[in-house]
């Protein structure tokens, strides 16, 4: 059994409700010291929520929030959110418009002597990158900037978790992923625990050490991403993690998917595990859909047992509408 | 009582509770004047007087009231709607000029321009023909107050004048029946709040219906006080004045808390080139308004003026001058601070008790200035009859207290004008993002330094448009300075007030010039308000 190491984050058994009606219920995540866990879910599946009641500006209905030994929320112990030691940085960055950058950095740094302050304010500026930007107001930054000061802002205060809220979500696509990769270097270099929410499933990937999908206000599985791709805890997850579907074992004959994981009797099968055999001597299956993607075809296959399952096939095969075929699934 | 009802500032600001405590407290302070009043019906009827009042004058206040009501509010719909539809939609000369300069009337107090007017017909016009009737005081009013409903009209169209343009057009209606059939039906939010806005003005006018000796509640209260000696009757008429208000403003509410169309921007408006007859009637109609709204009784108060400069000495509207510009100091201070504690409590809270305490702290604007007076009045008297026995105990005289000085005044005009800072201030308010508070909590900030670092440094021009209103409200009141004033304490409205009721136009101009120029800062933030 490992040992809680000092800075563990831990979220236990935490539920949420406005009125009657249950945000999110029975949470549990774990995060070791510098890991970087993602919480995935659709807009409206309460994983916000979860990161304000971190925060402190919204109050769990039961559970316990802890960093390291300190409690930040307990059914009968509760640290106001102006002393919780975490840091958020918000959707919309929640910038001060009236102040500057440097100003916007300083401004947890108030307990300082103002020589202090400009030390740090400097140093967290090399950290995010944005030395020569001290003057500029927010509205005169780039959406990345005004993260990076956001970020910078949040770390002044040296938190033991940082929370992101849809990190990503303000800014153009194209930089995007480098964003994600540089974000993911940073928060490393600093060994900073980070909990992150958002709704797009490649940010969650690229970001985390540990992930969770929240559907309807629960999270049944928080796990390593790979380990949460392959082996989803249910077919709803699986789905939100990219397409998927369900097919009985006997229509497939190569032995080894009967180590893909099942829901109800049926065999969990991505595209890119399905292979599409025109020369079958089986041939069970019809195309009922060709979707164009560029590089290769979504190939759509219905079969018998109202089965139908999604291939990826290379753009080199010419298939046609309504053509009978066979599959072939490898894992 | 479920958790979400807790806001996270509860546990993190302590501080909050004495903004909640100067919310409710003010709430109070407002609605005490109002359940006096109110009450005041509970009081045994002070026999004589009545009997006088409901044989001759109550049904005529009445009736006179409501008719003053109904004039001037169709009126002003008409003219300000009109105004604004043709400064929307029609290019013609001097088009760019009037449409900032139609705001102008709205710097002249209502009773600066009845008497300008009465003044003018005296001097030019025969003697059978009077000014002084009905139409002469809807008239007056009017061009005083249409500029309310110009404004909201105006800012109604141009955010969303050329999309009904082009809706009316492809339904291939012309240009008067997309008016009708569109404009008016989409402005009818806005269309109902300026009504709303022109109807407590008038109900609470004393001024002007005094100078046209037309007798309204307004007046009949004042006449109780100051003439019948009976502050009984005086809180009963005002009573009813604070119904006749609630009524009014029940119905216009209840209009505009339907749907508010959402005015999503639209590309401005391609304006009509007017050519030909239309031209010459619409450009000489608009002209011709504008200089009796605004060019003639300025430039007829100009004159006076220039007139009674030389002849006498200005020592007393001096000090009128420097008595207005005091008590428009303090009590727009005292309503900008106050309007920002309750905004900021407002702001902190989940609880129906603190939205109902903000909405009653907003109620003075519904409060006629000789309502309030009588209102605020009655309690301070009897606070300074219980504490004399206090005074003469430990030998002390103390010259009545609370009566004796501005006190009755200053919470009278904090009351009646604490809705211009609040609306300023909240407006401005709004803009501020939940999470910037949020933002500062979670960098470790106090309730102090959110507000000494975000809030105040952000709300600057709220608090300037919500002092300069306010201010230049107080600097106009007429009935609530008249009646609450210590005696011999005179303001320029008071000035205005006496001089106008011995009849010397002339005298009052200079005075009333004063308080215009004061106007002219409201319009300009009116104006701004537009870019």
């Amino acid at each position: 059994m490992a040992l809680t190491s000092p800075m563990d984050f831990t979220i236990s058994n935490l539920s949420h409700q406005y009125g009657t009606q249950a945000t999110y219920e029975n949470i549990n995540l774990t995060l070791q010291h510098g890991e970087i866990g993602c919480l995935l879910g659709p807009s409206g599946s309460g994983k916000s929520t979860l990161l304000r009641s971190v925060a402190g500006f919204e109050f769990p209905s039961s559970g316990e929030i802890k960093v390291g030994e300190t409690i930040l929320w307990s059914k009968h112990q509760e640290l106001p959110a102006r002393e919780r030691p975490v840091g958020i940085v918000f959707q919309d960055y929640g910038l001060f418009p009236h102040l500057n950058v440097e100003k916007n950095i300083g401004f947890p740094l108030n307990h300082l002597s103002s020589l202090e302050r400009r030390k740090r304010v400097k140093s967290l500026l090399d950290l995010v990158n944005l030395k020569g930007k001290e003057v500029n107001f927010p509205h005169q930054l780039s959406g990345g900037e005004q993260q990076r000061v956001a970020l910078a802002r949040s770390l002044a205060r040296q938190p033991k978790v940082i929370l992101l809220d849809e990190p990503f979500s303000n800014l153009d696509p194209e930089l995007r992923a480098k964003l994600v990769q540089d974000l993911r270097a940073l928060l490393k270099e600093l060994e900073m625990t980070c909990l992150c929410v958002t709704h797009n499933v490649e940010d969650a990937f690229s970001m985390a050490d540990k992930m969770g999908v929240l559907l309807k206000g629960s999270c049944q599985q928080w796990a390593a991403p790979h380990e949460v791709y392959a082996n989803p805890c249910s077919f709803k997850v699986a789905k939100f993690l990219g397409d998927a579907s369900l097919c009985p074992p006997e229509l497939i004959s190569d032995s080894s998917v009967g180590h893909l994981p099942q829901f109800d009797g049926r065999v969990l099968l991505r595209p890119n595990q399905v292979s599409v055999n025109p020369d079958a001597s089986e041939k069970l299956f019809r195309i009922t859909g060709i979707d164009y993607r560029g590089f290769f075809d979504l190939i759509k296959l219905e079969g018998p047992r109202d089965t139908t399952l999604l291939s990826f096939a290379p753009r080199s095969h010419t298939f046609k509408f309504h053509q009978e075929v066979g599959i072939l699934a490898t894992p | 009582m479920t958790m979400a009802s807790k806001g996270w500032w509860a546990s993190s600001w302590g501080g909050l509770r004495w903004f909640n405590a100067s919310l409710l407290g003010t709430a109070v302070i407002v609605l005490v004047p109002v359940l006096i009043v109110l009450g005041a019906w509970l009081l045994p009827k002070d026999t004589d007087v009545w009997v006088h009042l409901q044989e001759e004058l109550l049904l005529r206040y009445c009736l006179q009231t409501l008719g003053l009501l109904i004039g001037v509010v169709v009126s002003t719909a008409v003219v300000g709607l009109g105004l604004a539809w043709i400064i929307a939609t029609m290019e013609f000369p001097g088009r760019r000029f009037l449409k900032t300069g139609f705001l102008l009337p709205f710097a002249v107090p209502a009773y600066v321009m009845g008497f300008v007017y009465v003044g003018l017909f005296e001097a030019h016009m025969p003697a059978w023909l009077d000014f002084r009737s009905y139409p002469g005081v809807v008239w007056v009013l009017t061009v005083t107050l249409y500029p309310y409903m110009y404004f909201l009209c105006l800012s109604a169209f141009s955010s969303q004048g050329q999309r009904l343009m082009d809706v009316g057009q492809s339904m291939g209606l012309r240009h008067r029946q997309i008016l009708f059939r569109i404009a008016i039906p989409f402005a009818r939010p806005w269309i109902l709040g300026a009504m709303a806005m022109i109807g407590m003005e008038t109900l609470a006018d004393f001024g002007t219906v005094s100078v046209f000796v037309y007798d309204t509640l307004a007046t009949g209260i004042y006449k109780a006080w100051y003439g019948l000696f009976s502050p009984t009757t005086a809180a009963q008429l005002a009573g009813i004045l604070v119904l006749f208000a609630g009524v009014f403003l029940y119905f216009t509410k209840r209009g505009q808390d339907q749907e508010k169309f959402q005015a999503s921007d639209s590309p401005p408006l391609r304006r009509i080139i007017l050519k030909g007859t239309t031209k010459y009637i619409v450009t000489g109609g608009v002209w011709f308004f504008f200089a009796l709204a605004f060019i003639f009784p300025v430039g007829q108060l100009l004159i006076w003026s220039l007139e009674v400069i030389g002849s006498e000495s200005l020592g007393s509207v001096l000090s009128a001058l420097t008595n207005s510009i005091l008590i428009g100091l303090l009590a727009s201070s005292i309503i900008t601070a106050l309007a920002f504690c309750i905004s900021i409590a407002h702001r902190f809270s989940n609880s129906r008790l603190y939205f109902t305490a903000t909405l009653c702290s907003g109620l003075g604007y519904a409060l006629p200035g000789s309502v309030l007076a009588i209102g605020v009045y009655l309690p301070l008297i009897w606070f300074d009859q219980k504490i004399e026995p206090l005074w003469v105990a430990i030998g002390f005289d103390s010259g009545n207290l609370f009566t004796g000085g501005l006190l009755a005044l200053l919470i009278g005009l904090m009351i009646r004008f604490l809705t211009v800072g609040i609306s300023s201030i909240q407006n401005q308010m709004a803009r501020h993002s939940p999470r910037l508070d949020e933002a500062a909590a979670n960098s470790g900030a106090g309730l102090r330094r959110s507000l000494v670092s975000l809030h105040i440094p952000m709300l600057r021009s709220g608090f300037f448009i919500g002092f300069v209103l306010a201010f230049a409200d107080c600097l106009k009141e007429m009935p609530l300075t008249l009646m609450t004033r210590p005696v011999g304490w005179d303001t320029l409205s008071v000035k205005i007030f006496e001089l106008t009721s011995e009849g010397e136009w002339e005298r009052a101009a200079v005075p009333s010039l004063a308080l215009i120029l004061c106007g002219f800062a409201v319009t300009e933030i009116m104006r701004r308000q537009w870019r």
